[in-house]
């Protein structure tokens, strides 16, 4: 009896397996553009490296292409919206970069600035139970030795007011001041993550 | 098959062998049904059954009014954000373009739509310049809060407007980052938390977007 079983149960497993070919196949990523990252700058103990910032226009209309995307390929369309007056509220964005300190004292950053931009604050996103809360910070520190990242989804320079088109491909530059190492004036491509 | 299997057997086998295999089978059955025999699994987390969508009437960036469903035979791609927030919204937003760009043909199914939380920034002009910044087919809705409050309420967003002291910001908002999935026939299938891979995206995209 119990040959008889096994028969059943393997017959069925066979089954089951064939049965489950048809799996979903996975898809590569899609390619993404990787500008060329600007070289690393030091300032006292600290190593900049990786900078970037997203993409920002102030005033090009909706229509704007420029910023790498692939065009349209759906016949969907509106009609052309509105031109667009000057500012209204602030446009605002990013800048992120990867900071090293090859010392044996911590130093903290504690301003950026930005001629693209009417105010450059540091802040940090957290993930609270599902909830995204963004919240400025006085300052970063960089742990002795340590290294921290500015990366999308958690610490970044945020870039208020942004007052000239920041395109991706090109390139801007801002400045970050630490506690002990001073300030420092970077180049940083723009782009998209 | 299994049936007939068993109905071969001598009749002098007992009833609870019998019992035994036709559970064996009926497991076996109902696993492959429920692994093969329904759609492709989504990445997102499923909602089974998936009942419809609730409805909204928003208005989009180009200034236009914007049904949820009158937007059968379309697959439509939530996101609640907010232009202000510089980081985590185009950091989703980054990733949804990516998926809509691997998708290539099967992304004219889809629209994706980011609803604002923040009515009394989000004007439909600087929705039109944030949303297209990442892919000129994505849209922007926004509405007044009577309009959005129970939206929101149906979807399950968290929102909550704080202020942000010494900010220039003045305010930010607190709010949950999922990417809501509604099919062409305005069934609400998945959520899916953000900040995922784009990959993940549009993989599920594409399943819906392939759908009749």
């Amino acid at each position: 009896m119990s040959r008889l079983i096994a028969l059943v149960v393997t017959i069925s497993a066979v089954i089951a397996l064939v049965g489950c070919t048809a799996a979903p196949t996975t898809t590569p990523a899609a390619p993404m553009a990787a500008p060329a990252d600007a070289p690393a700058v030091t300032v006292g103990t600290i190593t900049i490296s990786e900078p970037w910032v997203r993409p920002a226009n102030p005033m090009a209309p909706a229509a704007s292409d420029g910023y790498g995307n692939a065009p349209a390929t759906s016949g969907h369309s509106h009609g052309s919206s509105d031109s667009h007056s000057s500012m209204g509220p602030m446009v605002n964005t990013a800048g992120y970069m990867l900071l090293r300190n090859t010392g044996s004292e911590p130093d903290f950053l504690i301003a950026a600035s930005a001629d693209f931009a009417e105010v450059v604050e540091l802040h940090t996103m957290v993930m609270q139970d599902s909830v995204m809360k963004m919240d400025k910070v006085e300052r970063i520190e960089i742990p002795a030795g340590g290294e921290v990242a500015l990366q999308p989804g958690g610490l970044h320079v945020m870039f208020l007011g942004v007052n000239q088109e920041l395109k991706a491909g090109g390139t801007t530059s801002f400045t970050l001041t630490f506690e002990k190492g001073g300030s420092v004036t970077l180049e940083a491509p723009v782009r998209m993550p | 098959m299994f049936a007939s299997l068993i109905a071969q057997m001598p009749t002098h086998r007992t009833n609870l062998i019998k019992q035994v295999l036709l559970k064996i089978c009926a497991l076996l059955v109902i696993g492959l049904l429920a692994s093969c025999a329904a759609p492709a699994p989504l990445k997102g987390t499923s909602l089974e059954p998936s009942g419809p969508a609730p409805n909204f009437t928003l208005t989009d960036h180009h200034g236009q009014p914007f049904t949820l469903s009158e937007q059968r035979g379309k697959v439509t791609v939530l996101y609640f954000g907010f232009t202000s927030c510089p980081d985590i919204c185009p950091a989703e937003l980054s990733s949804l373009a990516a998926a809509m760009r691997e998708l290539g043909n099967d992304a004219d199914a889809i629209q994706v739509a980011l609803v604002s939380l923040d009515p009394e920034r989000d004007t439909a002009e600087r929705l039109a310049q944030y949303v297209s910044a990442f892919d000129p087919r994505f849209i922007g809705l926004y509405g007044d809060e009577a309009t959005l409050e129970p939206i929101l309420r149906d979807y399950g967003v968290y929102r909550e407007r704080r202020e942000l002291t010494g900010s220039a910001l003045g305010y930010t908002i607190d709010h949950s980052g999922f990417v809501y999935m509604i099919d062409k026939a305005g069934r609400w299938r998945s959520v899916m938390a953000g900040g995922g891979p784009a990959a993940d995206l549009a993989h599920d995209m594409r399943i819906l977007a392939r759908e009749r």
